[in-house]
């Protein structure tokens, strides 16, 4: 289960490109059946994108976003939990 | 023998030994071209100039604008560290690393044991014995092995892609790994369903990429090797299933005098037209439907069991088959979109499903979803005596000029045909003509979930990535709603000639004089800092005004839209911005200040002056779920 004290890192299962500021996502796959999706992260996806380096975990990632955005920090401790378990295919967990 | 196929402007060089006669099919016969082959000279040249000349070929293969440094910089005006993220493995060097545990070069080395110099003599991994008979067919006589490597070295030099046709079984290393695995999709009322059957499959290992495939009529499952990083390739056409000789099956059963030759393996001497697989050919009716499936007629019956692998399969090559001549169709469908599309990707070109046309000189392509109007605007454009290039899938290359759309012979008889592409709309049918501009990694998106992917192998998913990447920031790109009527073209035709808003170049004349404009908002786009119905105060830009958070009129076609600052970056030396409405989910394209007419000045709302609020935090993602495109998948 994904938490704030969560670690994410890249994984090798998703190829992806920046392009004018955001992000998009192609997962790899072996199966035609599930190569029926891309994601594109907009902007502000792709700033939490790049913050993940598997060292911080989530709530130091939605630290950063107070910082950088006019958010209240439940709000974005909130939001980035939603970020990530929205894409949590697309990335390694480890519990700190 | 040697066969040239010319298609999407990449020479091909089919090429075969003595005795087996290559027929392609009469779908390619106006992309057979003449071999560029001035052997005369060529017997001249020494072994030891060839290794400075095919290091370069096969950079050509891999790259071609294409290689790991180009995607870097791609010249859309990201910082290469952007895209190059170290450490993630996501770089195109460091793509190649972990997909294969090599770099295209190493596997290269890799794949035959040996160093590009070593491979150049020895045909780059083909057999000697197909290299002696090439040269027989050249001189007539037999030579020394020094003088076929030249020879072999020619055959290479001038094309994209030589590709070895050998009759009879290929062999998969056990040691490679299946990475992928289509069944053959059927299309029914309603939609699609997979079949269950298989159609084709990739292995990969030991620097080799193998696609087996499996043929109807005959029954028989022929395989493509390609080795990585490598423009020389083997097709073996593939045993026949099913009957007594297939236990332990050797070339003589393709040979006459077993009397069981199966239809395309046609015993010489050859008269009449050009033999084709009946059973495997395309119709354009069969085909067209826009879906990228197999039609009907690739249902596949009696397949042998998937299970059962060619490995140890006892065949035999050249000295059996030189005796008793034969001919072979070297590229039975779906065979040769595989193999095109294994090309074009290496190559950094696109496969697309859309249709194309070329419209008073500007090229026009409409991609999108099978039943979205492919066809129904190449008829559209076709009655008004434009120029359909192809209406249901193309090839997207990038020239010296531009990117270019060609068409290929896959789906039916066709001639060469192709135009530089000038606009692509992703379309839909509507209840007006519409169309609204796409950029940035939204554009990318649309263009890969229409195009032909490769989505088990990393280095060609980025490579793709990388294409329409460029392809977008050349190309202009829009959705468009259309009425499937002729009313299209002309709004398509007029919307090119007046894209010049007589509305936005009087205002901008303003701001240039120094004067401050008020105008009255109408979207949602900065919601909700900025409502429709504001009266937004807007003052000449200054360049030192530009910092983010502040609010500016960028210059649109027939008007403005007003977004806020969220960047300003410096690239190459130019101060570049980036903007982005509030309420938007994807940022504009990154914009010299040119593009900005004015700074907000001041907001009004019902009578009151107002502060913009700072920037809110928008929802970050949008899932883009792309149709399968279909193709070579079945």
């Amino acid at each position: 289960m994904i938490s704030l004290s969560s670690t994410p890192s890249h994984s090798p299962s998703v190829v992806y490109r920046k392009i004018n500021g955001e992000y998009l996502l192609i997962p790899l796959t072996d199966n035609i059946a599930d190569m029926d999706s891309l994601y594109r992260l907009t902007e502000t996806g792709a700033f939490i994108w790049e913050l993940i380096d598997g060292e911080r975990d989530i709530s130091d990632i939605a630290a950063k976003i107070v910082e950088e955005f006019d958010v209240e920090p439940e709000i974005a401790e909130k939001d980035a939990l939603e970020f990530f378990r929205e894409i949590q295919e697309f990335l390694h967990f480890r519990e700190t | 023998m040697t066969v040239d196929l010319v298609i999407a402007g990449r020479r091909i060089r089919l090429h075969s030994r003595e005795g087996v006669e290559i027929r392609p099919d009469e779908r390619f016969s106006a992309f057979t071209a003449p071999a560029e082959m001035p052997f005369a000279v060529h017997r001249d040249i020494l072994p030891e100039t060839v290794p400075d000349t095919l290091p370069q070929e096969e950079q050509s293969l891999t790259g071609t604008g294409m290689l790991s440094e180009d995607q870097c910089h791609p010249g859309t005006g990201m910082f290469p560290k952007d895209q190059c993220h170290t450490g993630t493995g996501i770089s195109p060097e460091d793509q190649c690393h972990t997909g294969a545990g090599m770099s295209p070069e190493d596997q290269c080395h890799t794949s035959a044991g040996m160093s590009p110099e070593d491979q150049c003599h020895t045909g780059a991994g083909m057999s000697s014995r197909s290299t002696g008979t090439f040269s027989e067919r050249v001189t007539g006589e037999d030579h020394d092995l020094d003088a076929d490597m030249v020879v072999d070295a020619d055959l290479v030099a001038d094309a994209d892609l030589v590709v070895e046709v050998e009759p009879g079984p290929g062999e998969i290393p056990a040691s490679a790994e299946k990475v992928f695995d289509a069944q053959l999709m059927e299309e029914v009322p309603g939609g699609v369903i997979n079949s269950g059957e298989p159609f084709w499959e990739i292995f990969s290992g030991g620097g080799v990429t193998y696609a087996r495939v499996f043929l109807k009529e005959p029954e028989r499952r022929a395989l493509l090797e390609m080795p990585n990083g490598e423009k020389r390739w083997r097709i073996f056409t593939g045993e026949v299933t099913g009957a007594p000789e297939d236990v332990g099956v050797t070339a003589d059963l393709y040979n006459d005098r077993s009397g069981l030759a199966p239809d395309n393996f046609i015993s010489q001497p050859v008269t009449g037209p050009p033999q084709v697989d009946a059973g495997v050919r395309v119709t354009t009716d069969s085909c067209n439907d826009g879906s990228g499936l197999a039609p009907d007629n690739f249902i596949a019956s009696h397949l042998p069991d998937p299970s059962q692998d060619n490995a140890g399969t006892d065949y035999q090559t050249a000295g059996t088959i030189a005796e008793a001549p034969i001919t072979v169709n070297p590229l039975p469908y779906p065979l040769d979109g595989l193999l095109f599309y294994f090309l074009f990707s290496r190559t950094g070109d696109i496969m697309i499903h859309g249709s194309g046309v070329s419209c008073q000189g500007r090229g026009w392509l409409f991609t999108g979803r099978s039943g979205s109007g492919k066809t129904t605007l190449a008829r559209i454009f076709d009655r008004a005596g434009d120029s359909v290039i192809h209406d249901d899938r193309l090839v997207l290359c990038r020239s010296e000029d531009g990117w270019m759309m060609h068409n290929t012979p896959v789906y039916r008889n066709d001639e060469p045909r192709s135009a530089p592409l000038d606009h692509l709309w992703i379309i839909r049918h509507g209840s007006a003509n519409v169309s609204e501009p796409v950029t940035g990694a939204e554009a990318v998106a649309m263009i890969l979930a229409n195009s032909i992917q490769q989505n088990w192998d990393r280095v060609a998913a980025a490579r793709l990535a990388a294409a329409a990447d460029d392809l977008v920031s050349s190309v202009r790109v829009s959705r468009l709603s259309f009425l499937p009527d002729g009313t299209i073209r002309e709004y398509l035709r007029l919307r090119k000639e007046e894209e010049i808003s007589i509305a936005a170049s009087a205002a901008g004349a303003l701001l240039s004089a120094g004067k401050n404009i008020t105008v009255t908002a109408g979207g949602y786009s900065m919601w909700p800092a900025i409502r429709p119905g504001d009266k937004v105060e807007i003052a000449p830009f200054v360049e030192g005004a530009a910092a983010a958070g502040r609010i500016v009129a960028l210059r649109r076609d027939g008007g403005f839209v007003l977004h806020r600052i969220t960047r300003v970056m410096t690239v190459s030396g130019r101060r570049v911005i980036v903007t982005c409405g509030d309420a938007a989910a994807r940022a504009d394209e990154p914009a010299g200040a040119g593009m900005i007419a004015g700074i907000v000045h001041s907001v009004t709302r019902s009578g009151r002056l107002i502060t913009p609020p700072r920037r809110r935090w928008p929802r970050w993602m949008n899932r883009i779920t792309a149709a399968v495109a279909g193709w070579v998948r079945g």
